[in-house]
């Protein structure tokens, strides 16, 4: 995908935000990645020096965590994780279903300043 | 020891969008778009996978039943498509992303100052064709169609869950080559299912004319939504 313009998207926000606390540094950032997005983390991380370079993050650690996908299983009236992130069926009862509860994330959780 | 240093660290909640910035700009386009009364259809597939060639037929048929049309496409470079899309007698406009993966609302938004929105029925959206990276980015459409071409295999729904799963209508396409290609049309039907649940699928080939009026009169039932201020349809797969 296109990390790298992820990455400076997560720099502007970040950014932002810590100026608005008033912080000298980010030192630390976690970013939830949904498994149906087709962001890879690995390229996120990769690029993060390049990313954050001059800014108030030029120091901080980036983290991301891949949230599995969940769907809503109608028939069993709860929320299941699929055994194949390409097959969207309850495992236990085998009812397709497309009401996707998470995996689709791409959120900037928090970060850590100082 | 500096006084920061010296100060322990301090954690900010955000759960922020990482694409607030497009999603922003998508949904002022999406109102937009409904104020105006226009239906936006934004085509999605890799490459190769007969986006233009199916849009030439829908944009020559829409027009011969008086739908005013227009379409946007693009690419990340030369004005191809847009020339081939312009011989229907529709306005056209390319977007050349300059290598970049996938239109986003932005790129939209700058099409349309001098458009007026009003006087058309439906506005089209060929996206660049890439499976991966047109998945995250609303453009403000009110439906998002997939295609999947007999030419590339049966089980890419499965390889690129992401964008199928985000479609609101799967064209199966060039299905006039599905017997040469050896491809499974029943297996290529189950797999955009199990990727996407429910998903309305219809077969067609912009060459011998199959599925097209089916996929016009779908078009449709989704021109001007008879009750104003309610949506045209769910918007596709909003992230967070």
């Amino acid at each position: 995908m296109h990390e790298l313009a992820l990455a400076q998207s997560i720099v502007e926000q970040a950014d932002s935000a810590a100026r608005d606390a008033c912080a000298s540094a980010v030192t630390r950032l976690h970013v939830r990645i949904g498994m149906l997005s087709g962001v890879l983390p690995d390229a996120l991380v990769n690029c993060w020096e390049i990313a954050a370079f001059d800014s108030l993050l030029s120091q901080s650690e980036l983290t991301c965590e891949m949230v599995p996908v969940t769907i809503a299983c109608g028939q069993c009236r709860c929320i299941v994780t699929p055994d194949v992130l390409s097959i969207l069926r309850c495992p236990d009862c085998g009812t397709p279903s497309n009401d996707v509860r998470t995996g689709r994330e791409l959120e900037l959780a928090w970060v850590e300043y100082q | 020891m500096t006084e920061s240093a010296m100060q322990p660290p301090r954690i900010l909640e955000l759960r922020q969008n990482l694409l607030k910035k497009n999603d922003l700009q998508a949904a002022r386009l999406r109102t937009r778009f409904h104020e105006a009364g226009v239906v936006v259809v934004n085509l999605v597939s890799g490459p190769g996978t007969g986006k233009t060639r199916l849009l030439e037929e829908t944009l020559s048929r829409l027009r011969a039943a008086s739908i005013r049309v227009a379409a946007i496409v693009g690419d990340p470079e030369t004005d191809c498509d847009a020339e081939r899309l312009a011989r229907s007698g529709a306005p056209v406009r390319q977007i050349r992303t300059h290598g970049i993966c996938h239109l986003d609302a932005e790129m939209i938004g700058k099409q349309l100052d001098d458009w007026n929105l009003s006087e058309l029925d439906l506005l089209f959206i060929e996206n660049v064709g890439n499976l991966v990276c047109t998945t995250n980015y609303d453009l403000g459409e009110s439906l998002r169609v997939v295609l999947l071409s007999v030419t590339e295999g049966e089980e890419k729904p499965l390889k690129y869950p992401g964008l199928f799963n985000s479609a609101d209508l799967a064209l199966i396409t060039k299905c006039d080559l599905a017997e040469a290609c050896e491809c499974d049309l029943i297996t290529a039907r189950r797999n955009l299912e199990s990727v996407r649940p429910g998903i309305p699928i219809i077969l067609t080939s912009a060459k011998t004319g199959q599925g097209i009026s089916e996929w016009v009169s779908f078009l449709l039932a989704f021109r001007r939504p008879e009750t104003p201020g309610e949506p045209i349809c769910a918007s596709p797969s909003p992230v967070n």
